[in-house]
């Protein structure tokens, strides 16, 4: 990053601390989204406690897809967001 | 008082006759308690009303029918292949569509025509696509060879030692994109793409646009300087084999000027081959060419205009469903990828020969065909790219047989002949299904057989359950 050199060392820290707790609350969202999806959408049967078979295999390739399509999703994100800050630089740089 | 009617009112030689008592009413009628009405045909003139709106309607809704039941058919076959996993890094396999407006009209007929017959297989099946669209005659061309251009220099075909620097610091989104994905280790999904071209005009420019991309320079040759005859010497030292002059030139001095005028006030569009065809064999082939070009498949367009061709096409429209047929075979020939090597045969061969090859789902046969005793004595081989899809030219729009505006040298692509270069020649191979795969589908299509996909089950349309029965 261009920016982190015009930083003291001590507001360096500073960032990164924050960065960490911006991460480490994005990945609680995240969670927290995905045991609701997966909730909501699998356990349909309360008539007993324990997981029904289905119930199980639907929870378990709900995670893995959630976290799959998350990834691929932020692969998408990153390279739009590389394009579209070229495409800005360039603009700037005219 | 008036007199009873006289027999004399009747006409001569009727008879007074007592008025008839209403007939005997059926007797199941009148079991079941309804009245007494006897079946009447309508006049005569609403039944030749009826007749012809109920015939025209019931065509239409049969074909209707049909068509949709004929690209289920096609949608069935080629289902499975949407639910297979894919890798996280992997990215889908990408189509390369060239759509361009036919001769005569806009890109709109083209646009309605791939939506209508070729997205449904694609969509069914999960394919990316990407498209090249031409709205004059020699986009597709450029857009091709310029594609093919982006990808030589990519691979490390450099141009000029004086632009190098310039080359380095131009980056597009393209490429801003292509450098992540190469850092994040994001690719695309292993086997053949393809390219899927539909009409025949499309099909000659893409033909054009291949070899001027792969055998032609990689940059844009310069303009020749306004002088009579083209300098045999090169510009520039060549770093592959140039050309002496791009296309667009003739040995004309006049046209020369003229166009060197209009060049500098406004770039023609589309930018001029950077080859002609008759340097094809002269020129070196790109070190970067791939031993096989992509596969392709070129697609029926049907496309009539006139006013007196009105009849051929309400016939064409009643039977949509033969045509929604052959595109969805192509489609999932392309989707199945079952490919062969174009055949290179004299235009004496059948194309019985050709089916045979379709046994074989990748055929690595020799192209040559044994069919005909004597090949043709005529200066070009007859190669089958050549001769696809011939059956659209006589139905193209007479607009373009016109004699064309004074200083206008642009290349005309439809009206020639599509030149073939060996060595780009040999490399292209063609979609086609193979007979397994087409038996598959008249099975799919009686009921016989079940699409390969597997039913998706959604749990979310199940009703919660309540209540206390087990304490498990």
């Amino acid at each position: 990053m261009s920016g982190m050199d015009m930083l003291s060392q001590a507001e360096q820290r500073e960032l990164q601390g924050r960065m960490e707790k911006k991460q480490m609350k994005d990945f609680m969202n995240m969670y927290s989204n995905l045991v609701q999806r997966c909730f909501n959408d699998c356990v349909t049967d309360f008539t007993s406690k324990s997981l029904l078979g289905k119930e199980e295999g639907c929870v378990m390739r709900c995670v893995d897809k959630f976290l799959k399509s998350s990834e691929r999703l932020g692969e998408r994100f990153q390279e739009q967001n590389a394009a579209m800050a070229q495409q800005g630089g360039m603009g700037v740089g005219r | 008082m008036a007199e009873p009617p006289k027999p004399d009112a009747l006409p001569s030689g009727g008879q007074y006759e007592a008025p008839k008592p209403p007939p005997k009413q059926n007797p199941v009628f009148r079991m079941m308690g309804l009245p007494n009405f006897r079946f009447k045909l309508p006049s005569r003139n609403w039944l030749i009303f009826l007749t012809i709106t109920g015939g025209w309607t019931a065509a239409v809704l049969y074909d209707k029918r049909e068509k949709k039941k004929v690209q289920k058919k096609w949608c069935d076959l080629v289902a499975h292949i949407a639910q297979e996993p894919l890798p996280v890094n992997q990215l889908r396999r990408k189509l390369t569509v060239f759509l361009s407006a036919p001769p005569g009209d806009g890109i709109s007929p083209s646009r309605t025509y791939f939506k209508e017959y070729v997205k449904p297989v694609l969509v069914a099946a999960a394919m990316d696509y990407d498209v090249i669209e031409g709205r004059k005659e020699g986009d597709v061309r450029y857009g091709t060879a310029e594609q093919i251009r982006r990808l030589r220099r990519k691979k490390g075909e450099k141009a000029l030692a004086q632009e190098k620097k310039e080359e380095e610091e131009e980056m597009d989104a393209e490429r801003a994109i292509d450098m992540i994905r190469d850092k994040m280790n994001v690719g695309p999904e292993p086997g053949v793409r393809g390219d899927l071209v539909l009409g025949r005009h499309t099909w000659k420019e893409y033909i054009r646009g291949l070899h001027e991309g792969w055998l032609g320079p990689v940059d844009e040759p310069e303009a020749p300087p306004s002088e009579a005859e083209p300098t045999p010497s090169p510009i520039h030292p060549p770093t592959e084999a140039r050309t002496d002059d791009p296309a667009a030139t003739t040995e004309n001095p006049e046209p020369e000027k003229k166009i060197e005028e209009e060049k500098e006030k406004k770039k023609p569009s589309p930018p001029p081959a950077y080859i002609s065809t008759d340097k094809y064999s002269s020129a070196s082939s790109s070190p970067n060419t791939p031993s096989t070009l992509e596969p392709s498949q070129p697609i029926y367009q049907q496309h009539l205009l006139g006013f007196l061709k009105t009849p051929q096409r309400i016939y064409n429209f009643l039977n949509r469903r033969h045509l929604a047929d052959q595109i969805g075979r192509d489609t999932a020939a392309i989707v199945l990828a079952n490919y062969r090597p174009y055949n290179q045969s004299s235009t004496f061969s059948s194309t019985a020969a050709s089916e045979d090859l379709d046994a074989v789902p990748v055929a690595t046969k020799a192209p040559e065909l044994d069919a005909s005793a004597s090949n043709s004595t005529s200066s070009s081989q007859g190669w089958e790219q050549q001769s696809v899809l011939e059956l659209e030219e006589p139905h193209w729009h007479k607009s373009i047989h016109k004699p064309r505006k004074e200083g206008d040298d642009s290349e005309q692509i439809w009206l020639n002949d599509a030149v073939i270069d060996p060595r780009i020649g040999e490399r292209m191979r063609r979609f086609e299904l193979t007979a397994e795969e087409e038996e598959r589908a008249r099975r799919i299509a009686i009921g016989a057989e079940k699409t390969r996909a597997i039913p998706v089950q959604d749990l979310r349309s199940e009703k919660v359950k309540l209540g206390n029965f087990d304490e498990a």
